[in-house]
Parts: structure tokens; C-alpha cells; sequence
């Protein structure tokens, strides 16, 4: 923020300031202004130092709080923000009167920088047509062409020439978005029975983001527009009276993309043929629209019974018209050209939800719960059988294709029991059963019979323990990977097609046992230490699983230290560490005749991350000064190993480089209470980060360098490397 | 230059202290005891325990009583020495007046719950200059101990049994409660609607008042208090057991025993808004989600740490109809709520996708780029052993693995709506 905005945005405060506090209240309840400025230093060119976030240097408003009540304390006025006239600011308005209304209305903004490397040789970077000179494309279609050395088997091309061309035509560009969204609220209760709650929110997505794009196997990244308004209206009527109470709801999301489709230049093609199209189409997400009406309700019941229930009905629609199955104009000369067979989807969902839960406490010491939850997620759109498409704009597929409409049911039916025989501890033991019915999907029904206790011990201020477990046992009767193809493929799958490996098992429908458990404890010996740890693990295994993902555990374990050893003084620390294993098998598949074992290959997947804080806090004297320092360090690990039965059929199977990022950060805050209300602020924040990604750090515009087969891909070259940030705030707080 | 200066003060002050005390000079006398007939002290003690001052000031002015982070030791100040602070006039306006406030321990502690209330218009000034004579009546001579004390406490006088009536002991905390969101409500009771006052949800106070303020014997919400969870919240219940906890009862954070003062603070909140224990949601759940707090510092988050997604964004602590607390029926519809470009439905639906976003991403963070929950292409290969380059392990130095992976191809992988996006490259 520039100085002129500055002083405009702090001006506009004490403008709001004086103008309604006269006009409205007759005592300010609060009042709170934070301004300052900061000063940078370190490597902070990455677009992971402000991801989500504006650290310009300089004058910045950080917050401001403003609270009015009138004489009675009845009625209110309430004005707070931060990060003003930053592109993360937030402002948030209330009024009312206690007990009948309240109209709040909140600004929000929050920035998405995705990368500040990318390089293009695009024009019309935010718009929904990609362009290239055409004298580029024909220079790098004859590059491409161009054979240096007929005697070798394939096209022998100028890679260095290449190169230096696509480098040469690329710029830079910040591919960065922003969600602005308003939003207004109002609660009104006429009478001490009835709550009426109405709720609006436009939020408006505009920007760019990084987006893949290809031509047959070569890779062209493209800049995806993102001009998005999402509207939201909820209302809500709420009758309670004692012992019962009664909620009807209904709402409604409208999503517009006002950017239909993303239209981009084949960098090394400006001609049309077919087989090899000058320009692609992305048809880009539609226009949707989801509304929902639900009842909920309430009532205490005899013996001690309380029954809840919940249905709603949803629809969700989208009908935006189809675009043509290609841009390539090669086509058009094509005979039996294949035809759309309707102009739009005519999507049609509908979601419909019931719940009831029973709790009964008529016995102080033993305790009972039940439960039946049905969701039903039925697809109503209608299937379109379409005779054929074209692959990448690029060749036409005369083979039919037919949406599948999948959808499903999910049941749960659970119960369970709380022992309460001793003070402070309760014992509970439940069993849950999940029953799915898919369709279209390779498992239409799994069945999942989940046994459950849990301990819970509460020993007044000074000692709390609660522990789960948990045991699923989700069976799958019926697998058939082939499921979804011969829906999708009405005449069948083409000859020669291997399909889907029989033996897979997806591991969202798979048969799998899972061992879930936590255990949290907190600990106050004394006033002034306090403990508190946590230890869980899940342990999934997909026990009947050839194929596919075959097992996935992980755990952590945290602690949690905090020493008070006076009133002004507080010193803590936490350590978290966490582990992460997947173990998955598949196989490399080309032809029936080499579909054997000899083929398999199995990758183990690692992620142990390790977190650790710290810090004080000190009020060196309660009245003028106090002190403050905390750091975090975050190092997360993660390893992908993979190996072949036959490492010489199946060469790629190597492991690939570790991964890693670690962020640490450091921040120290010396405040000098001036005065009772004025309180000037020093702050130091360091924040450094790493990362090492084998598959970002690579990135180039052009990457035959790394692999020769990408020879017409073109990529972004768009990297979050790390940064190194130095920040030095003066803060002036001024509070009443 | 302060230190300078201070070294200067210092020397010169002891200095002009020697020389005083050459000269003979004593240090002054605070005494300013007032002296009163036998009767006079006897009336004043009658009138120290008809206004129950011995409730907070103990038996004859002897203190001791708690007072959580008061800066006079945690404690209520014992009035034996009454007379060498205030001189007649002072300790009449300060009877009337009592102070504007408690000074804290610890500034950013709670509030102590004792404060003396203003006696003005209450106490008759008869009765005012009796119980000065009382009170200076305690201060021990010069070099004397104070008298002891008996140890039988006279009953609680009866206008402080009566309702609503804390406000005599605890005046500051009534008179806080005003801006607290809850001053001016009403509830229901027995089918009468009454405003809310202290006895709303402590309980009546006449056990406690008449037990000398034994906190026990009123229903208090903080870890030393002796009441069960379920007593703790079944006093806000009486309220709130509507809107978004509807579903409280038979709940996951229910079922584990938490108390609703775990998350929320009624009297002095940390935070600006819903009365929160500390001055952030995030940092409420982070109490016993720790796990969470790790994985906020994740490269790959959504805004969390800059504040500007919170947990009840997407969860409900109170008790929903659906699983894992979610505030909408499934995963999905949460996350349509700011994604709703990825809601479809699609003409090419991608099933795993279009069932639960948890197949693929964890919300939560994720050291893997767009919150997956393992990197690419393993990702997608858990699933597809179809045939062709998909089912090749693939290289980290060829296209299929580096950059978006597979979705450098297969952009469109939350679904596509292209007559030619049968596998979702359009």
C-alpha cells in the first residue's frame, strides 16, 4: 500500500468512526486501530511468500476494532477489519438490537498467487483465447520437421534451435487469482419462539491459473481464465418451544463461468490436417446450479429421550450447451462426421438426506444412542450415446461412447452404550454398519460392520484422558473392474483393448479392515505446568487386494508443553511427528501376450513429517512492557520407491527423488504501553522455506532437455521455489 | 541519558535522606486512627455485620478471603490497618464510592470476582460514622499485633440472601456482564419468559451467599469447579439447545465429555467474536487437534494460517446429521461450497471424484502440491492398470511424471462437460 492509499484508507476509518458514533450509540464498547509499517529484506521473489497474501512494504492498516452500545446496552453497532486496503482485507459490519435482529455485512478478499517463473509464448494471457504468432508456429513446425540426420531411424531435429526459440519467445507472467466476496446476513426474532435467519453471498473468481492442455502426448500448458461468480441465498425459519423445536431451510448456489471455453494456438502447428490440429478447445467447468430444503427437528421425549431428525432434498442441475466435438476445420470436409446427440446434458442430480438419532438417559449411569442415516445421491441425467469423438483435437475415434451416470446410497445404521458408573469416567461401545449400493461403479454394493469403544476420564482441573478404538471390516461380495467400461462402451470395448486389469481393487470399494486409534491426554500436576499429548494411528488393509492400493497406514504423536511459572510469564513448546505409508502393486501392460506376472511392479510411498514449536511470552512489567517470541519448524519428508519382479522388462520402475519442504519461522514482538490506551509495537518476523520437488524443479518453457520425447510440449515453467523473508513492523496501537 | 539521570537521583536522594536524619527528622506517621467511645465501635461492629462486610472482608475485618488474580496477593485486604491508609473522610468516601476497580495480578488474567459495591444511599450516615470508628478501631497500636479474631462467623445478613443480589460482592463482573452478548436476553422458564441474570445459569445463590460465598455451593463453569460436565452444560443448554445444536446431545465432542467453557469463555472471551477460550477458532480446536495444527504448516494449505478459512467453515463442533461433523451432507457439498465450478454434474463424470474429494485431497494440508494426498502419477495409478503409458511406473524425468503429471494431459479431471472429454482432455 502506497502512502496515498494509505492516509485515503485511515481517513475513511476515523470518517466512519465520527460519523456514526454520534448518529447511533451513546458509548463506545471498544475501540481498537493497529497501523504501522514494514520493511523486507531476504529472497522473497517466490510466489510462496505471498500465496495467499499481500506483504507489500511500507504503511499498512493492520486492524481496526470499533464497538458502540446505546445507554441500555440493548442495541449495538460493531465495525471491525484488517488488512485495509490490502488484497487480503477483510471488513465485517453489525448492527441490531439484542435479542430481535442483527444485519452483519462482510468484505472479504483473499489473493491466490500460483507462480511469479511462468513464462509464455502466448498472447491473451486472462482471456479465453491463447494466440501465437503464426510466424513462431511455422518456425517451430519446420524445426520440428526438419530431419538433421536422415540416416538414423525417426526425425532428428535441432533440439539447441528449438530451444532458443521457444525461450526467446516466451515472457514472463504472474498467473495469480483472487476471491472478492460480499456478504450480508440477518437474524430476526420476532418473538423469543421464532429465529428467521436469511444469508447472501456473491463471490466473485477472477484471475488466472496454471491449466494442462495436449495435442495427442505432447504436453501444452496453458494460463486458464478464471472469471467465476458464485451466488449463495439460504433462509432458514426456526420454531422452538420447550422440549421440542422445528428448523426449515432452504437454499441455493448459482455457479457462472463467464469464460465458456479456452481456445490456444498448437505452438508447432499453424495449419489445420487431421491428425494435427492448429488450435485446441478446452470446454471449461460449466454454469451449475444446486438448491436445497431441509427440516430438522427436535424433541425431549418421555424416559428421558431425545429424537432428532433431519431430511432434506437437494437438486443439482447444469445444462450448458455442448460445445462441437472439435475446432480443427479439417474436419469439416470429413465424411460421417459424427453428429451430437443433443445439444446439452440436461444434468440433472438429486440428493436426498434422512436422519434420526435417538439418546435416551433414563438411567443416570447407563446411557444409549441410535442411529439410521440414508443418503441418496441419484443421478437423473439422462445417458447420450455418442458415436464417436476427437481425440485431442487432433484424430477422429469412431468408437461409441456413452456417459456413465453413476450414483449411489449410503446407509448407516449404528447404536451404542455409555457406561457412567464411576464419576469422571464413562465407558461407551457401539457398532456402526455402512452399507453402499453403486451404480455403475466396479463394487455396486459394499458392506462395512465397525465395532467401537471408547474410554473417557476426567479428573477435575487437573487430569483428562480420552481413548478410542475403533475396528471396520468393509467386505465387498461382488467386484467387477470391467463394470464401468461395458457401461461406457455400448458396443463393447474396441478388439485388442486389455480393459481393466481383472484383479485390481480400487481401494474406495475394496475389502479392507481398518484398526483406528486415539489417545489424548491432558495433564496439570500443578497451576503453573500443564502437558498435553496425543498419540493415533489408522491402519488400513485391503486384505483381499492383488491390485492396486494394498495397504495405507499412518500415525502420529504429539506433545505439548506449557510452564507458567508466574502470571506474566508463559514459556511453551510442541513436537509433532507424523508418518504416512502406502504400499500399492500394479502391473505394466501393453499387449495380451505380455500380460504376465514378469510385468508387475510395486511402489512403497513414505511421508514423515516433523513439526516443532515453541516460545514465550512475558509482560516484563504488566503496565509498560511486554515481550513475545515463538518459532515453528516444519520438515516434511517423502519418499516414493519402486520396484520391478523383472527390472529389465520394466525398466522405469526406479525410485524416484526424495521430496521435501521445511518452513521455519520466527517471531519476536517487544510492546511498550506508552500510555493506558497507546501502545507502540516492534516486531521481527523471519520466515524461511525450502522445498525440493523432483517434479517441479525441473521446469522449463521447453523440456526436451529432461525428456526427449516431450519434443512438441511446451510448458509454463512454473515453480513455487523457496524464499528467505526478513520483516520488520512498527505497529501503533491505540485502544480505549 | 534516563540512566544518567537516574544515577544522579539516586545519590542525591540518599544523600538529602542521611542529612534529614542528622537533623532528627522521623519519618511521618500514616496513622490517622480515630478515636471513638467503647459504644461507638461496639455499634460499628454491629453495623459491619449487618451490611455482611465480613462475607468478603472477613470475620472483624480480618481478609483472607480468595480473590482470584486480585493484585493484593490473590485475596481480599484485611481492614486491621484501615486507619494508617485513609483518614476519616477517605474511608467514608470509600465505603460510599467503593473502588472504580480491581487492579489484576496478571492485566491479561481474569477479572477477580470480588469488588467492593457502592453503600451509598444504603448505609445512613449514622451508621457510616460508626462503622469508620469500627474500622479504624482495629488498627493495633504502634508495635502491637492486631486483636485476634473469633472464628465464628455471624449468619449472612437476609437482604443478601435475597435474588439478584451478586452484585454486592461481585460488582465489577455485573456491571462487565453488560456488554457481554448474552445482558438484555431472555429464556424460558416454566413457560414465563425471564431475563437472564446471573442465577440463569449459576444457579440460585442464596446457598452460596449464605455458606459465606462458598463457591461449591453455586454451579461455577471453570476446571476447579466440582460439578460434572453434563451439569456444566446442561445450564447452557437450557438455551442453546437449538440452531446449530440441534444435534448436541449424542454427539462426537459430546460423547468424549467436553464441557461448552472448554471452547467458550461466557464472562471475559479471548475473543472478539462467539465468546471463544482463545483469541482464534483455530486455536480453540488446536487445543486437542494437534495433529491439525501440524499440517496447517504444510506447503500445500489452504489459507488457514492467514486466517482466512476457519474449521466450522466445514465442520460443526456441536453435532450435525452428517459424518465427521460436517456442516453439509457429504464431503463434496462442503467443498462445492467454495469450489462449486467442480460441481457439475458432468457429462463425463470422474466416479472417485464425483463420490468424495477425501479419494484424492486432504484438506487439511498436504506435503504433496494441490493437497493430495500422495503425488502424482502414484495418484492416479492406485486406480488405473488399464493398459499403455498409465500403467507404466514412469520416470521422474518423462512428461507422464514431472509438472502436473497426469494432469498435464488429463486437465479436466474433476469432470468434463466436451462431447470429446471422454477422457477428460477437453
Amino acid at each position: 500500500m502506497n502512502t496515498k492509499q494509505f492516509i485515503s484508507n485511515f481517513t475513511t476509518i476515523v470518517s466512519v468512526f465520527l460519523i456514526i458514533q454520534p448518529l447511533y450509540s451513546q458509548q463506545v464498547t471498544n475501540a481498537k486501530v493497529e497501523f504501522g509499517g514494514r520493511q523486507l529484506n531476504g529472497t522473497l521473489g517466490s510466489s510462496k511468500f505471498t500465496e495467499y497474501r499481500d506483504m507489500s512494504p511500507g504503511l499498512f492498516a493492520n486492524k481496526f476494532s470499533l464497538g458502540f452500545m446505546n445507554g441500555e446496552n440493548t442495541k449495538f453497532f460493531s465495525l471491525w477489519g484488517s488488512n485495509v486496503g490490502q488484497y487480503n482485507q477483510n471488513f465485517v459490519a453489525q448492527f441490531g438490537e439484542r435479542g430481535s435482529f442483527k444485519l452483519e455485512l462482510e468484505w472479504d478478499q483473499i489473493p491466490h498467487n500460483y507462480t511469479n517463473t511462468a513464462r509464455t509464448a502466448f498472447g491473451g494471457a486472462g482471456t479465453g483465447a491463447l494466440v501465437m504468432p503464426d510466424l513462431v508456429q511455422n518456425k517451430l513446425r519446420t524445426l520440428l520437421t526438419t530431419d538433421l540426420n536422415p540416416g538414423v531411424s525417426g526425425v532428428q531435429f535441432d533440439t539447441l534451435a528449438i530451444t532458443n526459440l521457444v525461450l526467446g519467445s516466451v515472457r514472463g507472467v504472474d498467473i495469480v487469482s483472487r476471491r472478492d466476496k460480499g456478504k450480508a446476513m440477518f437474524s430476526y426474532s420476532p418473538i423469543e419462539e421464532i429465529d428467521i435467519k436469511l444469508q447472501y453471498t456473491n463471490e466473485r473468481r477472477s484471475g488466472t491459473k496454471p491449466l494442462g492442455g495436449n495435442f495427442s502426448f505432447n504436453p501444452i500448458e496453458l494460463i486458464e481464465p478464471t472469471n467465476y461468480r458464485t451466488q449463495e441465498a439460504k433462509a432458514n425459519l426456526e420454531y422452538a418451544i420447550k422440549d421440542w423445536n422445528l428448523q426449515l431451510g432452504y437454499s441455493a448456489s448459482v455457479f457462472d463461468n463467464n469464460v465458456d471455453v479456452l481456445v490456444w494456438d498448437n505452438p508447432f502447428r499453424e495449419i489445420d490436417a487431421v491428425g494435427s490440429g492448429s488450435r485446441g478447445r478446452i470446454d471449461l467447468y460449466p454454469n451449475n446450479s444446486a438448491q436445497n430444503v431441509n427440516v430438522s427437528g427436535a424433541g425431549n421425549l418421555p424416559f428421558d429421550t431425545r429424537l432428532m431428525a433431519t431430511a432434506s432434498y437437494g437438486w443439482r442441475r447444469q445444462n450448458d450447451k455442448f460445445i462441437p466435438f472439435t475446432i480443427n476445420t479439417a474436419f469439416d470436409t470429413v465424411s460421417n462426421f459424427p453428429v451430437l446427440p443433443a445439444a446439452s446434458l440436461n444434468g440433472k442430480v438429486g440428493t436426498t438426506l434422512m436422519n434420526f438419532t435417538v439418546v435416551n438417559r433414563f438411567f443416570s449411569s447407563l446411557w444409549f444412542s441410535a442411529r439410521y442415516r440414508f443418503f441418496d445421491y441419484n443421478n437423473e441425467t439422462p445417458p447420450l450415446i455418442f458415436p464417436a469423438y476427437v481425440t485431442a483435437d487432433n484424430s477422429l475415434t469412431r468408437v461409441q461412447r456413452r456417459n456413465a451416470v453413476i450414483g449411489y446410497k449410503k446407509v448407516n445404521t449404528s447404536f451404542d452404550a455409555t457406561l457412567r458408573m464411576i464419576s469422571d469416567v464413562s465407558l461407551k461401545v457401539g457398532y456402526e454398519r455402512e452399507d453402499w449400493d453403486r451404480k455403475h461403479r466396479d463394487a455396486e454394493k459394499t458392506e462395512e460392520n465397525i465395532y467401537k469403544a471408547s474410554l473417557n476420564y476426567t479428573l477435575r482441573s487437573w487430569f483428562l484422558l480420552r481413548t478410542s478404538y475403533s475396528l471396520g471390516a468393509k467386505k465387498t461380495p461382488h467386484y467387477n473392474a470391467e463394470e464401468l467400461a461395458e457401461e461406457m462402451y455400448p458396443q463393447g470395448e474396441p478388439v485388442g483393448t486389455l480393459g481393466q486389469l481383472p484383479q485390481l481393487r480400487k481401494f474406495d470399494m475394496a475389502t479392507r479392515d481398518r484398526n483406528k486409534a486415539n489417545v489424548m491426554t491432558q495433564i496439570m500436576p500443578f497451576d503453573v505446568l500443564s502437558f498435553s499429548g496425543s498419540f493415533g494411528l489408522t491402519n488400513d488393509d485391503f486384505k483381499e487386494s492383488q491390485y492396486g492400493l494394498l495397504s495405507n497406514k499412518s500415525n502420529n504423536f504429539s506433545i505439548d508443553v506449557t510452564f507458567n511459572p508466574t502470571y506474566d510469564l508463559a514459556i511453551y513448546a510442541s513436537y509433532t511427528g507424523e508418518n504416512f505409508n502406502y504400499a500399492m502393486k500394479s502391473k505394466q501392460r501393453s499387449t495380451p501376450a505380455a500380460d504376465t506376472s514378469g510385468y508387475d511392479w510395486s511402489s512403497d510411498l513414505k511421508d514423515v513429517v516433523q513439526s516443532f514449536a515453541g516460545g514465550l511470552t512475558w509482560s516484563v512489567d504488566p503496565e509498560v512492557l511486554d515481550f513475545a517470541i515463538d518459532f515453528s519448524y516444519s520438515d516434511a519428508k517423502g519418499t516414493i520407491a519402486t520396484s520391478a519382479v523383472n527390472p529389465i522388462l520394466v525398466t522405469s520402475a526406479q525410485n524416484y527423488p526424495d521430496t521435501r519442504s521445511i518452513l521455519r519461522q520466527l517471531h519476536a514482538s517487544v510492546g511498550y504501553h506508552l500510555t493506558e490506551h497507546f501502545t507502540p509495537r516492534l516486531e521481527y518476523r523471519f520466515e524461511g522455506y525450502t522445498e525440493s520437488y523432483f517434479n517441479q524443479d525441473v521446469m522449463q518453457p521447453y523440456m526436451v532437455p529432461v525428456d526427449p520425447g516431450a519434443s512438441g510440449a511446451v510448458f509454463l515453467g512454473a515453480r513455487q521455489p523457496g524464499y528467505s523473508a526478513h520483516i520488520i513492523y512498527f505497529v501503533l496501537s491505540y485502544e480505549f | 541519558m534516563v540512566i544518567s539521570l537516574i544515577k544522579k537521583i539516586i545519590p542525591f536522594s540518599m544523600a538529602m535522606i542521611v542529612f534529614g536524619m542528622l537533623l532528627g527528622f522521623t519519618l511521618p506517621s500514616f496513622n490517622n486512627k480515630l478515636v471513638g467511645s467503647e459504644e461507638a465501635v461496639e455499634r460499628g461492629k454491629l453495623v459491619f455485620n449487618k451490611y455482611g462486610c465480613f462475607v468478603c472482608h472477613g470475620n472483624e475485618g480480618s481478609g483472607g478471603v480468595k480473590n482470584k488474580n486480585s493484585s493484593t496477593g490473590g485475596v481480599v485486604t484485611a481492614l486491621t490497618f484501615t486507619s494508617r491508609a485513609f483518614n476519616e473522610t477517605a474511608l467514608r468516601e470509600r465505603i460510599i464510592q467503593g473502588p472504580k476497580v480491581v487492579v489484576k495480578a496478571d492485566l491479561k488474567g481474569p477479572t477477580p470476582p470480588l469488588s467492593m459495591p457502592n453503600w451509598r444511599g444504603v448505609i445512613m450516615d449514622s451508621e457510616l460514622t460508626d462503622l469508620v470508628v469500627f474500622l479504624q478501631s482495629l488498627t493495633p497500636e504502634e508495635g502491637e499485633e492486631p486483636k485476634p479474631v473469633s472464628k465464628d462467623r455471624p449468619p449472612v445478613p437476609e437482604f443478601m440472601l435475597a435474588n439478584n443480589n451478586c452484585k454486592i460482592c461481585h460488582s465489577v463482573v455485573t456491571e462487565n456482564f453488560k456488554t457481554n452478548p448474552h445482558y438484555g436476553g431472555h429464556v424460558t422458564k416454566n413457560g414465563d419468559s425471564e431475563e437472564i441474570v446471573c442465577a440463569t445459569c449459576h444457579g440460585d445463590g442464596k446457598n452460596h451467599a449464605s455458606r459465606y460465598g462458598d463457591p461449591d455451593a453455586i454451579l461455577r463453569f471453570t476446571k476447579e469447579s466440582s460439578a460434572s460436565v453434563q451439569e456444566k452444560n446442561a445450564a447452557c443448554l437450557q438455551c442453546h439447545e437449538k440452531g446449530i445444536r440441534l444435534y448436541w446431545k449424542g454427539s462426537t465432542h459430546e460423547s468424549k465429555d467436553l464441557a461448552c467453557m472448554d471452547c467458550h469463555k461466557i464472562m471475559e472471551p479471548a475473543s472478539p467474536q462467539r465468546l471463544f477460550t482463545k483469541g482464534t477458532e483455530l486455536e480453540v480446536c488446536f487445543q486437542c487437534h494437534q495433529q491439525r495444527k501440524a499440517q496447517m504448516q504444510r506447503s500445500s494449505h489452504m489459507p488457514f494460517r492467514e486466517g482466512k478459512v476457519k474449521c466450522s467453515d466445514c465442520h460443526n463442533p456441536h453435532g450435525t446429521a452428517n459424518e465427521k461433523l460436517l456442516t453439509e451432507a457429504t464431503v463434496n457439498e462442503n467443498c462445492y461450497k467454495c469450489h462449486a465450478d467442480k460441481r457439475g454434474p458432468f457429462l463425463w463424470e470422474h466416479p472417485p471424484v464425483a463420490e468424495n474429494c477425501l479419494n484424492c485431497h486432504d484438506p487439511h494440508g498436504s506435503n504433496h502440491e494441490k493437497l493430495l494426498v500422495v503425488d502424482r502419477p502414484r495418484l492416479c495409478q492406485r486406480c488405473h492398470i488399464e493398459s499403455r503409458h498409465m500403467t507404466q511406473p514412469q520416470l521422474a524425468t518423462a512428461r507422464f511424471a514431472f509438472n502436473r503429471s497426469c494432469q498435464n494431459c488429463h486437465s479436466q479431471i474433476h469432470g468434463s462437460n466436451s462431447p470429446s472429454g471422454v477422457r477428460f482432455h477437453r
